[in-house]
């Protein structure tokens, strides 16, 4: 119930600072790459920093800070490729079962203590011993890991696993000392690393914390000195102090406070990595109307994308038209007429199903999200043409949450960011939450989906991939929406945060806040 | 005929009796604050427990399964019917431990030392400030009632009552922060008086919705006592007007505002909770709800709304003996 009373409330900030004048009180430009390195900018957050151990914690201020604060043998880039991080190069053996790591020479932590192939090991025992939210996703294909010697690190596998570098390249596996982490249960409030930043301040629950840049970084030194991150919790707070200069860097930002900020501030669009979705809950009784395959199509059909990308994204997420965001080549364009708006279409398999006279329904909503409620109502109206009454109920993300867990929903306007395999793994196998909360069973997508995940082939890989996406066209659980696309909203040169190792991460907010791991190297910051 | 008790005796027995009856008034009020926080206790962890959301599974996230979150349930103490939980619960807070965060693993008195000076802080400068524009402008429109400033005053107190305190506290980041400079954006930093500099726009803010209600209670009260025999006869007298101000007219008039003051804290630090997050002071009413409400963690959620309800009970207490100081009635009834 409060996003409109947000929205009201920046609308009228809007036009209060379009009334008053130009520049009164507001810092200065935007900084030029040429003054690298930056000693120092501040980031908003939406939540405070509550863990640093990553078996306890999955919230966006914990991935982000364990991404900025600790190695892996791997770094995303923003394309999904991976390059060596802590690693000098990986062989993988005929059979696809081994891949052994080399680790580059002289590696240490920021305390001056060398990085062992011994610790590489203990992150991957550590995740399997003390099962943390990742495992089962990422190194459950792994049956092994041993050091050889203090620069070798040998993977033992299960099956083939084409992604396992990317696998590496998660924040589960991010590098720590073991004989810190058995001697200290405390070490999680205080770690070092091997990453491009060194945690300096943090209390668990505070709304400040700093990191600085890891002298010791094997891929240092870096482009911004300090960071201090702090957690805003109210949206429009972040747009002023974004406007004031109190914050430099804010990555999820109402659309609506866009034409508030000042000529200093860029605001744009940043690829979350994910889609919004309408789940349906396959849990329902099997007279229920959404039970009924060709009314989830009906539906799919009936919905108008490009409004709701207007209307309620502001015209920055970009609609859907298939059931993964577009890049990665797992994506197949398969949705019916591109994934436009065709109501004929709809009515007509409307026709076909008992429920031609249409029916009432109930869309939730996670009425926390900058937009969430505002795209189910368009799709409530869109719904309306074809005789389906909607009842739009946006609740907080918690309840949200908690109902696709219990199967307490009929229909829920949602969304998932995901790594391209990832991303269908926790749709359609069973064992992650996407499909439990679906409770979507395709005996045929399943296996499609495990054989893709083991191909060896990439190509073999795609075909798969893409045949498991033509059958869950036929089932619809779920409707693809629009791309996940947050706004940001930066003081800092977008040369400097673009331009270098961008990894998406599995987490957009990873991706974003990875972009400030760029190397302080002026000759490519221009270009 | 025996004349009783002696002189000394005399003048002590009162004053024994004003012990007794201040160490009864004491007692009652204990007894009164052990049985409220033990009601805020109970309802709070039912309500808490009874919306839905699970602290486990936000813990975990998307990637969470059942066998996971089975075992984290266990790890963090939350296995067992909620009876048995409020029962182990209860008996740490007798302990005077308040628990510990699910989502940190800190301690809640922790979280507690960390937040309560700011929130107090805030407090304070928030009835300092609303006092200081209460009495004049309630002294004013009593004494000049009927006129112009009279109706003015109505008017704007009633506008400010009506008017949203996080939307007051946005329009005045606005003006005094963002346009005029004169305030940070938000944020805090400890320690005085530096931290005056980050906690006058809030509070401000806060004083919007208390300095009507004091101002007018101040008004009435005033004008009542001004019908009083004491205050024609002061005026007959011819006192100086400060004197007459304070001593006939403000001085019994304030009981009722201070009683009031004690009575709305709770209205008070409900505010905090708003006016906290809109200018991102890290109090206990970010600390509820970031930390605690939005996240489910049950025993920050518990602890700090255990520790607002025993701060409003000892505001009461204090505010009753205040005003038995200012208007000795009030002690008589």
């Amino acid at each position: 119930m409060l996003r409109p009373v947000h929205s009201a409330v920046l609308l009228c900030l809007v036009v209060l600072l379009a009334c008053g004048p130009a520049d009164d009180g507001l810092p200065g430009p935007a900084r030029e790459p040429t003054e690298l390195p930056i000693p120092s900018v501040t980031i908003s957050l939406s939540s405070k920093l509550t863990n640093l151990d990553i078996l306890g914690s999955a919230h966006q201020p914990s991935i982000v800070t364990l991404y900025l604060i600790a190695g892996q043998l791997f770094r995303l880039n923003h394309d999904w490729s991976v390059e060596p991080e802590l690693a000098e190069s990986m062989e993988v053996s005929g059979d696809g079962l081994t891949a052994a790591v080399s680790l580059k020479e002289g590696l240490v932590y920021s305390d001056g203590t060398p990085v062992t192939s011994r610790d590489v090991v203990f992150a991957y025992t550590r995740n399997r011993d003390h099962p943390g939210p990742y495992f089962s996703i990422l190194l459950e294909p792994i049956r092994q890991v041993e050091a050889p010697d203090s620069k070798t690190v040998v993977f033992h596998l299960k099956e083939p696993y084409l992604d396992l570098s990317l696998a590496l390249a998660h924040m589960a596996m991010g590098i720590h000392p073991r004989s810190r982490i058995e001697e200290d249960p405390e070490y999680f409030r205080h770690p070092v690393s091997s990453g491009p930043y060194v945690l300096k301040e943090w209390t668990p629950g505070a709304s400040k914390w700093v990191i600085e840049a890891n002298p010791n970084y094997v891929r240092g030194p870096m482009a911004i000195e300090r960071i201090e991150l702090m957690a805003v919790p109210d949206p429009t707070s972040r747009v002023l102090q974004l406007a004031a200069g109190t914050i430099d860097y804010v990555y999820d930002l109402p659309v609506t406070a866009r034409a508030s900020l000042p000529a200093e501030v860029e605001a744009y669009p940043a690829p979350h990595n994910g889609q919004y979705h309408v789940a349906f809950n396959g849990g329902l009784p099997d007279s229920h109307p959404l039970r009924n395959a060709q009314v989830r199509q009906a539906i799919s059909l009936a919905i108008d994308r490009d409004e709701i990308n207007q209307k309620a994204f502001g015209g920055i997420s970009p609609p859907a038209r298939g059931f993964q965001y577009a890049g990665p080549l797992e994506s197949l364009f398969n949705l019916p007429y591109e994934g436009k708006r065709n109501l004929a279409a709809a009515r007509e398999l409307l026709e076909e199903t008992p429920f031609r006279d249409g029916f009432s329904v109930t869309l939730q909503a996670w009425g926390q999200r900058s937009g969430w409620t505002d795209a189910a109502l368009v799709i409530a109206a869109n719904l309306a043409d074809l005789g389906i009454q909607v009842q739009v109920d946006p609740l907080e993300d918690a309840v949200a949450s908690a109902n696709l867990r219990s199967g307490g929903y009929e229909m829920q306007f949602s969304g998932l960011a995901a790594g391209p395999m990832t991303f269908f793994r926790s749709q359609w196998v069973p064992g992650s939450f996407w499909t439990e909360a679906l409770r979507y069973r395709n005996p045929e997508v399943i296996r499609l989906v495990n054989s893709a995940s083991v191909a060896t082939d990439f190509d073999r890989r795609i075909e798969l991939i893409h045949r498991a996406q033509e059958l869950a066209l036929q089932d619809m659980p779920l409707v693809p929406i629009s791309e996940r696309v947050v706004l940001v909203g930066s003081r800092i040169d977008r040369k400097i945060l673009f331009e270098a190792n961008l990894p998406p991460g599995t987490n957009p907010m990873v991706a974003t806040m990875a972009e400030l791991q760029r190397h302080a190297d002026p000759s490519s910051a221009g270009d | 005929m025996s004349s009783g008790a002696s002189p000394e005796t005399a003048r002590t027995t009162p004053s024994s009796a004003g012990v007794k009856r201040l160490l009864a008034r004491t007692l009652r009020h204990l007894s009164r604050a052990a049985l409220g926080a033990l009601g805020v206790l109970l309802v709070t962890f039912t309500l808490i427990h009874l919306i839905p959301g699970d602290p486990v599974e936000i813990l975990l996230g998307d990637a969470a399964t059942e066998e996971l979150v089975a075992k984290y349930r266990q790890i963090l103490g939350l296995e067992g019917s909620l009876p048995q939980q409020f029962a182990r619960y209860l008996a740490s807070v007798a302990q005077g431990d308040l628990g510990t965060s699910i989502q940190t693993g800190q301690s809640v008195n922790s979280v507690v030392a960390r937040t309560l000076p700011m929130t107090a802080w805030l407090i304070g400068v928030t009835v300092l400030m609303a006092l200081l524009m209460a009495l004049p402008l309630g002294v004013a429109a009593a004494l000049l009632r009927g006129t112009w400033f009279d109706h003015a005053f109505r008017v704007a107190t009633s506008v400010s009552l009506a008017t949203p305190s996080f939307y007051f506290g946005l329009l005045l980041i606005l003006l005094f922060a963002v346009r005029l400079g004169w305030a940070p954006v938000a944020g805090y930093q400890p320690g005085f008086p530096g931290n005056l500099q980050y906690l006058w726009l809030p509070a401000l803010t806060m004083s919007g919705a208390l300095v009507p209600i004091l101002a007018r209670v101040l008004q009435s009260s005033i004008a009542e006592t001004m019908e009083q025999e004491f205050v024609e006869t002061a005026i007959v007298r011819g006192l100086p007007a400060p004197v007459l101000v304070w001593r006939y007219l403000l001085r019994p008039s304030l009981a009722p505002t201070i009683s009031l003051l004690g009575y709305i804290l709770g209205q008070l630090l409900s505010a905090t909770v708003v006016v906290e997050i809109v200018f991102n002071l890290p109090g206990m009413g970010t600390a509820l709800v970031v930390e605690g409400v939005l996240l489910r963690d049950y025993p920050v959620v518990q602890g700090i709304i255990l520790i607002f309800a025993l701060i409003v009970v000892a505001v009461s207490f204090l505010s009753d003996t205040v005003s038995g100081w200012l208007d000795p009635r009030t002690r008589l009834s």
